[in-house]
């Protein structure tokens, strides 16, 4: 089976911002508007956060992009009461939207702040409600529970069925998450991390390879390659 | 019969654990039932009859 | 035939009359309670949303309340069954007071949970698809089965003041009358009866003692099992159960303070069960100061990045304000009081145990909310705030309202001085272990 993960280049990351909103069409997250927005409440399942170190002028800036690090050993899945969080066999780590309770303990477990609550049921402008996406898998979620990055987990479905219906074998390459496709600079990167001779498994090995938390035990499968 | 696997399977399956709640508490509602009976039912067929009033006592039937 | 209590008119004296004073302090309680009922409402249609709570303060005062009153619930438990397992017999006369907290309060601390959740209706998910490995598994079969223990351990010792009732207080409604016939199940004051009672008492006071430890060690794994600075250390287990203690202990002070006064109770709920108490709260706060010397010197010493930022938040920064007020609420304060003032003066004592109970609350607050506002990611993230918004006021308020209100109903109906543990003399050859001391003529007020 294989285990899907990636790798983000911050060398080749401008923060333009389009794998957020490519996220964000693609998943249907809903819009806060500016209020709860303020509040700390937008629903950004893939994030891209600045993080400056020392005092001008001598400032380093990093551009942190953010998506679900869909550990191996989740510490989110370790505390859902009801397994509405779970692994699949590929090692993307869901939500059930239908068994999910609302307790929260996934969202404060998780060290990489990745989950969302819908404090309210969703909105959006007529103008966006016109594209969202129909895949049944990002059906706009209710009030009430919990949601996050999948890795786009409907496209994986969606290419393995063109495969079949192509009649040919599907391709690890055929699965290609939104943010990853609509990457500007081309600094995001996907695919097998159980496949030694992937692009992401290489990557993964490389000296400027590290993962946010490793001290955690939690495993992730987002890879940074270091800036500089 | 590999016992890491079935205590794995268990603690990371979703049902047995509410499996678990329904039996500990239903278990205690059941000991909990039959210790209160045991106590109100103290010596009710036993020697301890309330005292009785002349009225009450059972009348001769010889006389 | 029914246990020999010098006592036992004035004990019973609260219950034959109901006053309009009563009608009055009940109608505003339950007004209280509704109105926390009707936000829940609004919240349960609207969504969390109308809470203050946020990303990344996903738990905010619903879970500062679970953990409150969880905690204020140990105070029955602690005087029934750890003192009578000690032998202490001076506490007879503070069981049923102290367990009567603990069965109010819990309902509020597991409702308090229940409020909290975004989808309360699919609460049976978690009988239907419960997974043990989840600290709020372990959470809901302590508390349920504390909740459910406490009933029964509560129950039982009431039953022969019930029979008492039900064979005394015949100037009462007929409903009444029929809820103590019900109610009392037969008990005819046999020596056999109070010989098996006390057996089980016995028995479930052990029990009850090893429920308290695994309860609020339970509840404070919540926040232990996670990763996160501020709540993943091995202290937190008996940090939170020597706090619950601490609460409960202080809130018996109070109730007890009310009830005498109210009922006039003097010559049962004497000075020299304060002076006792009084012994306790200090050890207890002691013992609290203690544990937050042991924890914060750990982080502090270490330096460890992560856990600097939630102590400096805590120590100088944006919760400085509560965390100072809390440790001298909680400790510097009421220490004071207990040691130049408490003895003998019922006033100061209350007085003291209010500031604590104050001080706890503030206490669990300071244990949630800093850890969420700075999460690891804060570097990036920056940091996060949170302020309380109306609905989790008003069901607050409503959550305290409620606790009084079943505390005052139930005072009115059933005697809150246990008669059998407290009399000179049971049925039959028993004599009641549990006799309180005479009052000393020194200790009169």
């Amino acid at each position: 089976m294989p285990r899907w993960g990636m790798v983000i280049d911050l060398d080749k990351c401008f923060a333009c911002q389009s794998c957020t909103a490519a996220c964000r069409m693609e998943n249907n997250t809903p819009v806060a508007g500016k209020d709860q927005a303020d509040m700390g409440r937008a629903i950004l399942w893939n994030e891209v956060l600045p993080f400056i170190e020392g005092e001008y002028p001598n400032i380093h800036t990093t551009m942190l992009q953010r998506p679900c690090m869909h550990c191996d050993n989740p510490a989110c899945i370790k505390v859902c009461p009801v397994q509405a969080t779970y692994k699949d066999e590929e090692g993307i780590v869901l939500v059930d939207y239908e068994r999910c309770i609302g307790c929260r303990m996934c969202t404060v477990a998780c060290p990489y702040a990745v989950r969302y609550f819908n404090w309210y049921e969703p909105e959006w402008p007529e103008d966006l409600k016109v594209h969202l996406n129909p895949e049944p898998e990002v059906q706009p979620r209710p009030k009430g529970v919990v949601e996050k990055c999948t890795f786009c987990v409907q496209r994986l479905r969606k290419a393995r069925e063109e495969a079949e219906a192509a009649g040919r074998t599907f391709n690890a390459t055929d699965y290609i998450p939104a943010c990853v496709q609509t990457c500007t600079g081309h600094a995001r990167y996907f695919g097998d991390l159980d496949d030694p001779h992937s692009l992401v498994s290489k990557l993964a090995h490389s000296p400027r390879a590290y993962r946010m938390f490793e001290e955690l035990g939690t495993q992730p499968k987002v890879y940074y390659l270091k800036q500089g | 019969m590999d016992i890491g696997a079935l205590v794995h399977a268990f603690f990371d399956n979703a049902g047995p654990g509410g499996v678990v709640v329904l039996l500990v508490i239903g278990g205690a509602c059941t000991i909990y039932y039959f210790l209160t009976r045991w106590i109100v039912t103290a010596g009710k067929d036993k020697d301890n009859q309330p005292a009785t009033t002349p009225e009450e006592q059972p009348v001769s039937m010889d006389a | 035939m029914e246990p020999k209590n010098q006592y036992t008119q004035k004990i019973l004296a609260p219950v034959r009359r109901v006053s309009t004073g009563d009608y009055l302090l009940w109608g505003v309680l339950l007004a209280l309670l509704l109105t926390g009922g009707a936000a829940w409402v609004w919240q349960f249609i609207e969504g969390l949303g109308i809470t203050g709570m946020n990303r990344p303060v996903y738990w905010g005062v619903y879970i500062t309340n679970f953990v409150f009153f969880i905690g204020l619930a140990h105070s029955g438990t602690f005087i029934s069954a750890i003192l009578r397992i000690a032998g202490q017999s001076w506490r007879a006369p503070l069981t049923r007071a102290a367990e009567a907290i603990t069965l109010f309060s819990l309902p509020f601390g597991a409702g308090s949970i229940i409020i909290d959740m975004g989808h309360p209706e699919r609460i049976l998910n978690l009988i239907f698809y419960g997974r043990y490995q989840s600290p709020i598994m372990w959470d809901v079969t302590a508390v349920g089965l504390y909740m459910l223990s406490s009933i029964v351990f509560f129950y039982l010792s009431l039953i022969p003041d019930i029979a008492m009732c039900r064979d005394r207080l015949t100037d009462v409604p007929r409903w009444q009358r029929r809820m103590y016939e019900i109610l009392a199940l037969g008990w005819n004051h046999s020596p056999e009866q109070y010989h098996r009672l006390e057996k089980v008492l016995d028995g479930m006071a052990v029990f009850m003692t090893m429920l308290v430890v695994t309860v609020h060690t339970v509840v404070s794994w919540l926040f232990g099992m996670t990763v996160q600075p501020g709540w993943h250390t091995a202290l937190i287990g008996p940090f939170f159960l020597l706090g619950a203690i601490l609460s409960g202990t202080a809130a018996v002070v109070i109730v007890l303070a009310v009830l005498r006064k109210a009922y006039r109770l003097e010559k049962v709920l004497h000075i020299g069960l304060f002076n006792s108490l009084r012994k306790l709260l200090i050890t207890f706060v002691l013992g609290w100061f203690y544990m937050m010397i042991a924890e914060h010197l750990t982080i502090g010493y270490s330096s460890m990045t992560e856990e600097m930022v939630v102590l400096t938040d805590k120590f100088s920064g944006t919760y400085a304000l509560i965390f100072w007020g809390m440790a001298a609420f909680v400790f510097g304060i009421p220490l004071l009081i207990f040691i130049f003032k408490g003895k003998n003066n019922v006033g100061w004592m209350v007085f003291a145990s209010v500031l604590i109970n104050i001080g706890m609350w503030m206490e669990r607050y300071i244990v949630i909310i800093p850890t969420e506002v700075s999460p690891r990611m804060l570097h990036v993230m920056g940091q996060g705030s949170y302020l309380p918004a109306l609905p989790e006021i008003l069901i607050t308020v409503a959550c305290f309202a409620g606790l009084i209100l079943l505390y005052a109903l139930f005072t009115r109906f059933f005697p809150i001085v246990p008669i059998w543990e407290t009399a000179q003399e049971l049925p039959g050859h028993a004599y009641s272990k549990e006799t309180s001391p005479a009052p000393s003529p020194a200790a009169s007020d």
